[in-house]
C-alpha cells in the first residue's frame, strides 16, 4: 500500500484540535477562577508563550519535510515467495 | 479573575487573614514527572540519532516529527493541569468565617463555607517524612454545620494554621456571646 506522508497530517491536526479545545479549556478555568495575582497571570501566560513558541519550532521543522513522498507499507507480504520454507 | 478583596458571599467588615493553598512540595513533586518524561524524550532521540545517524533522511522522519510533536505538547498540556490543580484549590480564613475552594477537575468546583464561632474541633496531621522536614500536612475542622467536616489538604504550617483557628474561633464565640447578651440587656 503506497501513499503520501501527508496523509498523515489528518490525524496529528485531529491531536493538535483536542490540544488546543484542552488548552482553551484550561486558560477559561485560570481565567475565571483563579484569584487575581501575579503568579497566576505569569503561569497563565508562560504556558501560551511556551505553547506558541513550541508550535514555531515544530512548524520550522514540518516546513523543510517533502509532504509529497511516498511511503509504502505491507508490500510483498503476500508475496508467494513469503510463504516458502 | 476572583479577587482578595471581594471574595465569596463577603459579609460586613469581613477581612482575609490567611489564603492557604497546598505546599509548593506538592507541585514540585509534579514537576519532577515531567521532567522524567521530556528526558524519556530526550534519550529517544539521542537513542535514534547514535544507531540512525541519517534519521533526518528517512522516509518515516516525518512521522517521527509528528508523533514527537504531539508528545511534547501534551506534556506541557498536563502539566499546566497539574498547576491548574493545586492552584485553584485555596483554602481561605478570614476574621468571620473559612471558605473551602475545590477545583474537582474541570467544570466541577465546590464552595463551602462555616462561620467561625461553629468550629467545634480542629486537629492538624502531619506525617511522613517529607511532611516532617518541610512542615506541611492536614487540618481537620469539625463543624457544626451542614458540613461537618472541612480538610485543608497539605497545607504549610500546619500546627501554627491550626492555632491560629482556634484562636479565631474563640475570639468570634466570644464575640457572638457578648453580642447576643447585649441583645438581651436591651430586651431586659
Amino acid at each position: 500500500m503506497t501513499f503520501p506522508i501527508s496523509y498523515f497530517i489528518y490525524p496529528y491536526f485531529f491531536f493538535l484540535a483536542i490540544w488546543a479545545i484542552l488548552s482553551l479549556i484550561a486558560v477559561f478555568h485560570m481565567m475565571k477562577y483563579s484569584f487575581r495575582s501575579f503568579i497566576a497571570f505569569f503561569m497563565t501566560f508562560s504556558y501560551l508563550a511556551v505553547s506558541f513558541l513550541l508550535l514555531m519550532v515544530f512548524y520550522n521543522y514540518f516546513s523543510a519535510v517533502d509532504w509529497q513522498t511516498n511511503i509504502s507499507i505491507f508490500e510483498g507480504i503476500f508475496n508467494q515467495n513469503s510463504f516458502v520454507i | 479573575m476572583l479577587s482578595l478583596n471581594s471574595i465569596p458571599n463577603q459579609l460586613p467588615g469581613e477581612k482575609v487573614i490567611k489564603v492557604l493553598r497546598r505546599d509548593i512540595f506538592n507541585i514540585l513533586k509534579k514537576l519532577v514527572y515531567f521532567l522524567f518524561f521530556i528526558a524519556l524524550m530526550v534519550v529517544f532521540v539521542f537513542f535514534v540519532n547514535s544507531i540512525m545517524p541519517d534519521v533526518t533522511n528517512q522516509v518515516y522522519y516525518p512521522v517521527l516529527l509528528l508523533a514527537g510533536s504531539v508528545y511534547v505538547l501534551f506534556i506541557w498540556l498536563f502539566a499546566f493541569f497539574s498547576f491548574i490543580d493545586y492552584y485553584l484549590d485555596v483554602w481561605i480564613i478570614t476574621n468571620e468565617r473559612i471558605i473551602n475552594i475545590e477545583q474537582e477537575g474541570f467544570f466541577s468546583r465546590t464552595v463551602s463555607e462555616e462561620r467561625l464561632f461553629r468550629i467545634q474541633d480542629v486537629t492538624s496531621e502531619v506525617k511522613g517524612v517529607f511532611p516532617t522536614i518541610f512542615s506541611f500536612g492536614n487540618i481537620y475542622i469539625q463543624t457544626a454545620g451542614e458540613k461537618e467536616r472541612f480538610v485543608f489538604e497539605q497545607v504549610p504550617e500546619a500546627d501554627s494554621v491550626r492555632e491560629l483557628i482556634i484562636k479565631l474561633a474563640e475570639s468570634d464565640r466570644e464575640r457572638a456571646s457578648g453580642s447576643l447578651k447585649k441583645e438581651e440587656l436591651g430586651i431586659l
